[in-house]
């Protein structure tokens, strides 16, 4: 058995903590999550003199005192649990201001080693550190590293055994430090823990003594240990102002959202169009060699779709991931929210909604994941709350198909094309329903008090490829792990209750069919009569009533929770329902679905009427079992999925209603 | 005695100021985090639309505050 020493990996936001931690441990990592919070936790290992090390990479974080969600987990890690060290990440050149983080880690008295970072970036800016010095005086071990080019990485690891306690003082009391000091600290930041963010700490002055008392002290530190010809970097400041100008920067802002939006939608086409030719080939080619039974057909049509409605989503997830890691890292995605936080911010939204906002319009599935980088609980909860709205990918197919039967014939609006122009108005109904809502949950739900905002605007600078990587598979793995076994286990019911009926009814029906050789129209003849029959089949005569006022009939109703799989599977399930072949055919489908009689009534099933219903429920109802799944793992909150599905679905009913009483 | 003061709020882009007088008790501590205390000397680097973020310089750190935030602080402009 090996010894395992643990350390906290301390530091602020952009101190290049992240690209220390992965230099360390590389793909040797694992998330869990803090408890309670979605917000990861990053444990990696590495071994060292056949010992083994776990380092756990906190959030970042500005000082002991937290005022953010993201900083209270970091802090209450650091005060409350039992570790060998701590490892403090500074930024070489941005020593100066990291001091005061630096003094209050020191004054909590564990053992401790200072890295500074970026070392020779800093010199390369005219910012001469002198390390022997700045060790002297604050009493503990410094190493200086370039986490990039894993310089200086083996020098950290051998100093991990030499870490020290510093017995420099630099709380503002007139004693020598003591034991009863060395609790002092620790004891002073888990009250302050214990109170915030909730109310404000009584003992303020305190705190308002200690951090000024730091800060007097870190400029003297800094005035000892830094000599910096620093000058601002006027090129970069340049860019800047563009980037963050009131039209040049809208417009940057505009072309950026493109790229990212034709990466997510169009380019990982190509991967999912492959993952799902050589999933349905592979289904084919089982079933040839499978024996006909129930369990073959439980792979064939209830696993390997399960498994494929997972990993579909795997290149989507990936790219947006790396899209956003490039936009993180690169600080642009700060310029962003400077941008649009006003506008954004009138809607309960931050700037940083944009991003999962665009991406919904490829899959609400990657672009709930992508909320994650807000860091304000109520921002984020909106955001995740009125994403689905946007009209996904999966809502297409299905507006192609009630489009074609509304307008079967090129029309056109002057040189505009009809078809062309209600597809944008159903995107833009989504667009306005998700800001609407937005604004509603803004006036509704309670703000947390002390949630003063402030967004650092970090340096700019080029996101490193290894950060990038190990970041887009950490994502996809959580994607895999935490949502893909819950939508796989959904798939295989819905594949149960769509193929299996009551025993008596199954029982006509293996009498109707048996005994001849099936061929194909009577394979197809089949297949219509058991999905009928189903339990689904039964869920939708069941619903009929409730959705009658639509002016949907059972069958469209056994689409609809079909479509619950996804929402394209509507046109499948109407396939199979009109016995018009599968969909690669849609002329034959629609010409099927248009003379689609009420059987007592002989009135067409499929008036404009029904169709345009169809159309806005499709475009507002939370039809999608896979975002509910994400939605859930996200928020931790059942009631917040609940809430968000009747809010989606509700209001297409509403909706839906009044647009068919109004048309038939 | 009280010399002209403002808000930083009202303060144009391009401008040094000195923090005087922090009005909000938690945004108080919340700025001492970040190591501005009374006294400093920042520089307003950029604003967003309708005057809101308004981004600061302090110390090598660029931060960005909201208008209402920034109401609640009180400066004087540097000549």
């Amino acid at each position: 058995m090996s010894v395992v020493k643990k350390f906290l990996l301390v530091g602020s936001p952009n101190s290049g903590k992240t690209t220390l931690f992965n230099a360390l441990t590389g793909l040797h990592q694992h998330t869990a999550n803090y408890s309670g919070v979605t917000t990861e936790k990053y444990i990696g290992y590495f071994h060292h003199q056949n010992i083994k090390i776990e380092v756990i990479d906190l959030p970042g974080i500005y000082s002991l005192y937290p005022t953010s969600l993201d900083e209270q987990l970091a802090v209450d890690e650091i005060v409350n649990t039992s570790y060998d060290g701590i490892i403090l990440v500074v930024n070489a050149d941005q020593l100066q201001k990291n001091l005061m983080l630096v003094l209050q880690t020191l004054d909590l008295k564990k053992p401790t080693l200072l890295v500074l970072n970026m070392m020779d970036e800093a010199e390369k800016k005219n910012i001469h550190i002198d390390v022997a010095k700045l060790s002297e005086l604050l009493d503990v071990p410094v190493v200086s590293t370039n986490a990039r080019k894993q310089k200086g990485i083996e020098q950290l690891k051998s100093q991990l055994f030499n870490l020290k306690i510093s017995n420099a003082l630099f709380t503002n009391s007139n004693h020598s430090p003591s034991d009863n000091d060395k609790n002092d600290y620790i004891q002073r930041i888990k009250n302050y823990l214990h109170v915030a963010p909730s109310s404000s700490p009584k003992d303020v002055s305190e705190i308002e003594k200690d951090l000024q008392h730091k800060n007097s002290i870190a400029r003297y530190i800094a005035g000892k240990t830094i000599s910096t010809h620093s000058f601002i970097n006027t090129y970069k400041q340049k860019i800047d102002d563009y980037l963050t100008h009131k039209v040049y920067g809208f417009i940057f802002l505009f072309i950026t959202l493109l790229i990212v939006f034709q990466l997510v939608f169009v380019i990982a086409e190509y991967p999912m169009e492959w993952i799902e030719w050589s999933m349905s080939n592979f289904s084919q080619w089982l079933n040839e060699k499978l024996p006909e039974n129930e369990v073959s057909h439980l792979i064939v049509n209830g696993i390997v779709p399960g498994i494929t409605g997972v990993i579909m989503f795997v290149p989507q997830i990936g790219l947006l991931f790396l899209m956003i890691g490039i936009l993180e890292e690169s600080g642009y995605m700060a310029r962003i929210s400077f941008l649009l936080d006003n506008i954004f911010g009138k809607f309960g939204l931050s700037g940083k909604s944009l991003i999962p906002l665009v991406s919904g319009v490829a899959c609400a599935v990657p672009s709930v994941l992508a909320t994650r980088t807000l860091n304000n609980p109520k921002e984020k909860l909106i955001t995740v709350l009125v994403l689905p709205f946007m009209s996904c990918s999966a809502r297409l197919p299905v507006y192609t198909l009630m489009i074609s039967l509304i307008f079967p014939d090129n029309q056109y609006f002057g040189f505009l094309n009809i078809k062309g122009l209600m597809l944008l108005g159903l995107y833009a109904l989504g667009l306005v329903m998700a800001l609407s809502y937005a604004w509603i949950f803004h006036k509704i739900i309670r703000h947390h008090k002390n949630s003063f905002f402030f967004i650092e605007l970090p340096p700019y600078k080029i996101p490193f490829w290894k950060n990038l990587i190990i970041n887009v598979w950490n994502k996809v793995k959580i994607f895999i792990t935490d949502a893909g076994k819950i939508i796989m286990a959904i798939s295989v019911i819905l594949w149960f209750l769509s193929t299996h009926t009551f025993p008596s009814v199954q029982e006509k029906l293996n009498q109707k069919y048996t005994g001849t050789n099936l061929n194909d129209s009577l394979k197809k003849e089949y297949q219509k009569e058991l999905l009928e029959n189903s339990y689904i089949g039964k869920a939708g005569k069941l619903i009929e009533p409730v959705i009658r006022p639509l002016g949907y009939d059972w069958k469209i109703g056994i689409a609809l929770i079909t479509s619950f799989a996804a929402r394209e599977v509507f046109v499948g399930t109407m396939a199979t329902l009109y016995s018009a072949g599968t969909d690669e055919n849609i002329v034959s489908l629609r010409e099927k679905i248009n003379q689609a009689e009420n059987p007592q009534t002989h009135q067409k099933v499929f008036t404009t009427a029904t169709n345009v219903s169809l159309l806005i429920y499709y475009a507002l109802a939370m039809q999608c079992i896979s975002t509910m799944v994400i939605v859930y793992r996200e928020l931790q909150s059942f009631k917040w999925m609940l809430v968000q599905f009747v809010v989606m679905t509700g209001t297409a009913y509403l909706l839906s209603f009044a647009v068919y009483q109004l048309l038939c | 005695m009280k010399k002209d003061s403002f808000k930083l709020a009202d303060i144009p882009e391009n401008e040094k100021v000195v923090i005087k007088d922090i009005k909000d008790q938690d945004l108080k501590i919340n700025l001492n985090r970040l190591g501005i205390f009374p006294d400093i000397e920042i520089f307003v680097s950029k604003k967003s639309l309708f005057g809101s973020p308004i981004a600061i310089v302090y110390n090598d750190m660029e931060i960005a505050l909201r208008k209402e935030t920034a109401q609640l602080i009180e400066v004087e402009p540097v000549h």
